[in-house]
């Protein structure tokens, strides 16, 4: 049986509510607006514009991490960064090598997850037997713990009694020594690729899912291949996550301290793999310079921030956004 | 649209609320914390964590409300761990460190006396070298600020199957650095022939924390230190130089390529599966040899050697003395109930038990301990008797010292810490043996590094 809503309320009579009694002075409402986001604003000028600030104000002092000695000392701890150019970078210890080591890493590792989450996510979009299962297991290396994934890693790659280089020795494909100087960065970018690229699927299969299935009916009529359909449909329509997915995956490769500390520590073979937050670790609680230190966390803090400018303005160049 | 309106009071009344809500639930978190014991060691294996929970069980069982927690730090993660928790203000209430770290916190007014704990042992049932080493003045008086758990030597442990294949004396220790890189090499085979290495002569771990190691106890070991009188660095005087060309000699010919990334575990692996024909390390290992090379060790295959060769500078020489004390930590939350705690650790069963846990690491620092037949009958100390002797032999006539000391007076410098964790050393040696910097102009880079961190510090005094 049929039924009729009527939607038209503009004749019912709004019923007035009468004011709450109350002992004290009113507020206005406008206020409670105020009220309401002030916990917010409190927690980020608390947990976000504080810290930047406080870290730009020790940048300009001799700190030491844990002693009351504190001088202040101008831009001298930047001027030591700055000033710190030996060349080759291979040969230098300080900041420029670390920001070098550390833009190999950030970019080398984030391309890298980019191509396999990206790939991944159209895998997983695809119908086949066992999809959820797959999609799950894709998962999994971003739900195991950084510190579990390094163990991992470093046993399967030791060379004294790693399973990878014995099956590659014994198969004949020649001995890697993962962790040697000519390879332990790669090693450093392929673990983080792995653990990481999921989160490149997750963003990128999210909106693959939403792609209007008639774009590609029509392309296939139209008889474009799959190369082409990727190239004109999937891609563009990407274009918004990838964007995101870039940006944050940069930011996060560029800072990334765990997966290197784990892997490489401090000394030894971790010269190879120093970048700058292993650095900026090492002058703060290494050295005890909490003031060089945060020189340091500073300029990675606006290196980044000009990054995310130029991206964007890159990004609205090309009208994407 | 009328306007929604509250009132002012009910505001300030919640915001009130809150805050004294806030205010009455500290109470009771600042009480529990007092009765809450915490302590960092560096005995991670499962024995000793299992023997200290047993230990902590009947502390606690005899001081009812009182809660033990141990938290075991591997050795290489310590410093960094510690300076860190300090930086943050929130130090444990007793931690195991090296004796320059106590030398260095003492002196910085970080640190608790711990004569308590000595005199429910009784100074004179401890050795005299453990005494020396934590009792100084930091402008208070002479008072202990640190007690060492055990104590141990650095030795060098070799596959006696390999030296005698490769006819190398399994007793006699090689005098000089020459004739031992000539042994190495010959220990450094391709045993099947497919022109690859398949047995290097020595293995040594990469982390900083081991390499600081190895930079004192050759420098040491070739006559030289590596402060002057005034702690000033003397890393460009010649048997600094002459170490880290030897460190390039020993890493071009007989260490393993990416001996960099080998862990400390890793040496003893290593050792137990026939890598490597020999490592510097501790007694800790016949635990790992026991579990893991059986067969080797049921041969009898795994020796140490009574002495280590001299540098061409040196005239006898050094290895490291392991004597870490625990420290109480003056900010810590509870340190009166850490050195309670400490009282009851060294009481002569507790500590037998805690002992016999790595028993050929340890050494007991009480000598009633020493003698007791209960610790005599421990199994090991019969297997590894000549690991033990060698041990002794090192205490009793060739001075061994705590790591990164060359001189005794060193200790007594301030900045011992800051040095050592400051990765300055371990990059000198890396920039030699990968051969980016020659040894004269390593050692300067690094002296100069260490002056400027020993100026910025406030404590340059030449």
């Amino acid at each position: 049986m049929a039924t009729t809503v009527s939607t038209d309320v503009s004749n019912v009579p709004i019923k007035q509510e009468a004011p709450l009694p109350t002992r004290g002075r009113r507020i206005p409402e406008h206020y409670w607006g105020y009220l309401l986001l002030a916990p917010a604003v409190a927690m980020v000028l608390a947990l976000i514009l504080y810290p930047v600030i406080y870290s730009g104000w020790l940048s300009f002092h001799f700190k030491h991490a844990y002693l009351p000695l504190e001088t202040f000392v101008g831009w001298d701890n930047y001027r030591d960064l700055w000033s710190d150019t030996a060349w080759p970078f291979s040969s230098a210890d300080g900041f420029w090598r670390s920001l070098y080591l550390g833009a190999i890493y950030g970019f080398g590792s984030t391309i890298l997850q980019i191509i396999l989450g990206l790939s991944a996510a159209l895998m997983l979009n695809e119908s086949f037997f066992g999809k959820a299962f797959m999609r799950g297991v894709a998962l999994f290396p971003y739900m195991v713990p950084t510190v579990v994934v390094a163990i991992l890693m470093k046993w399967i790659l030791n060379d004294a009694y790693g399973i990878l280089p014995y099956l590659m020795d014994s198969s004949g494909i020649g001995r890697v020594l993962w962790f040697g100087r000519d390879w332990v960065m790669v090693t450093v970018i392929l673990i983080s690729t792995w653990t990481f690229f999921p989160f490149v699927v997750i963003g990128t299969l999210a909106r693959l899912q939403t792609i209007d299935p008639e774009l590609y009916s029509a392309a296939k009529v139209d008889g474009a291949g799959a190369l082409r359909r990727f190239w004109h449909i999937t891609l563009p329509q990407l274009a918004n996550v990838l964007f995101v997915v870039v940006l944050l995956r940069t930011m996060f490769m560029f800072t990334k301290f765990d997966v290197i500390w784990l892997v490489t520590g401090s000394g030894g073979i971790g010269f190879y793999t120093k970048t700058l937050p292993i650095h900026t670790y090492m002058k703060t609680f290494g050295e005890l310079q909490v003031g060089a230190g945060a020189a340091l966390s500073m300029m990675m803090f606006l290196m980044l921030v000009v990054f995310a400018l130029i991206y964007f303005k890159l990004y609205k160049r090309d009208e994407h956004i | 649209m009328p306007k929604q309106t509250s009132s002012r009071t009910a505001i300030t009344s919640a915001i009130s609320g809150l805050v004294l809500g806030a205010a009455l639930l500290t109470q009771p978190i600042a009480a529990v914390a007092g009765s809450v014991v915490t302590l960092w060691h560096t005995e991670p294996n499962p024995k000793t964590v299992g023997v200290m929970k047993e230990i902590i069980a009947d502390y606690e069982k005899l001081n009812p409300g009182v809660k033990v927690n141990q938290e075991p730090i591997p050795w290489g993660d310590l410093d960094q761990k510690m300076q860190a928790a300090l930086a943050a203000g929130a130090p444990p209430d007793a931690s195991h460190g090296q004796a320059y770290v106590e030398r260095s916190l003492s002196a910085k007014g970080l640190l608790l006396p711990i004569d308590e704990v000595v005199e429910s042992i009784g100074a004179d049932d401890i050795w005299d070298v453990v005494k020396k080493l934590n009792y100084h003045d930091v402008g208070q008086g002479d008072h202990y600020y640190g007690l060492a758990h055990a104590i141990g030597t650095d030795v060098h442990i070799i596959r006696k199957d390999y030296y005698r294949k490769a006819g190398i004396s399994v007793t006699e220790p090689p005098k000089t650095w020459d004739e031992w890189l000539a042994q190495l090499k010959k220990l450094t085979v391709d045993t099947n022939g497919d022109g690859k290495i398949d047995v290097y002569g020595l293995g040594l771990a990469g982390p900083g924390f081991f390499i600081n190691e190895e930079v004192y106890m050759w420098v040491g070991s070739n006559g030289g230190r590596l402060f002057d009188p005034n702690g000033r660095p003397t890393l460009t005087e010649k048997p600094v130089i002459e170490m880290l060309e030897f460190f390039k000699e020993v890493s071009d010919c007989c260490l393993a390529p990416d001996w960099l990334s080998h862990g400390y575990l890793d040496t003893f692996a290593m050792l137990a599966t026939g890598k490597v024909a020999s490592i510097l390390g501790w007694g800790r290992g016949t635990g790992y040899f026991e579990k893991y090379a059986p067969d080797v060790v049921a041969n009898r295959d795994i020796g140490v050697m009574p002495g280590k060769p001299v540098g061409p500078s040196g005239k006898a020489f050094l290895t490291q003395l392991d004597c870490e004390p625990w420290m109480i930590f003056k900010d810590g939350k509870n340190p009166q109930g850490a050195i309670d705690f400490l009282k009851f650790f060294y009481q002569p069963d507790n500590y037998r038990k805690y002992i016999q846990t790595v028993p050929i690491h340890f050494f007991p620092i009480r000598k009633s301990v020493q003698k007791d037949p209960k610790y005599l009958a421990t199994p090991d100390l019969g297997t590894w008797k000549f690991w033990v002797d060698a041990q002794k032999n090192i205490i009793g006539n060739h001075d061994p010292k705590p790591l990164f000391i060359t001189e005794w007076d060193d200790l007594d410098l301030p900045f011992v810490q800051e040095v050592a964790s400051s990765g300055i050393m371990v990059e000198m040696v890396t920039d030699v043996v990968e051969g980016r910097l020659s040894a004269a102009d390593s050692a300067a880079k690094a002296q100069k590094r260490t002056e400027k961190l020993i100026t910025q510090l406030g404590y340059k005094k030449w």
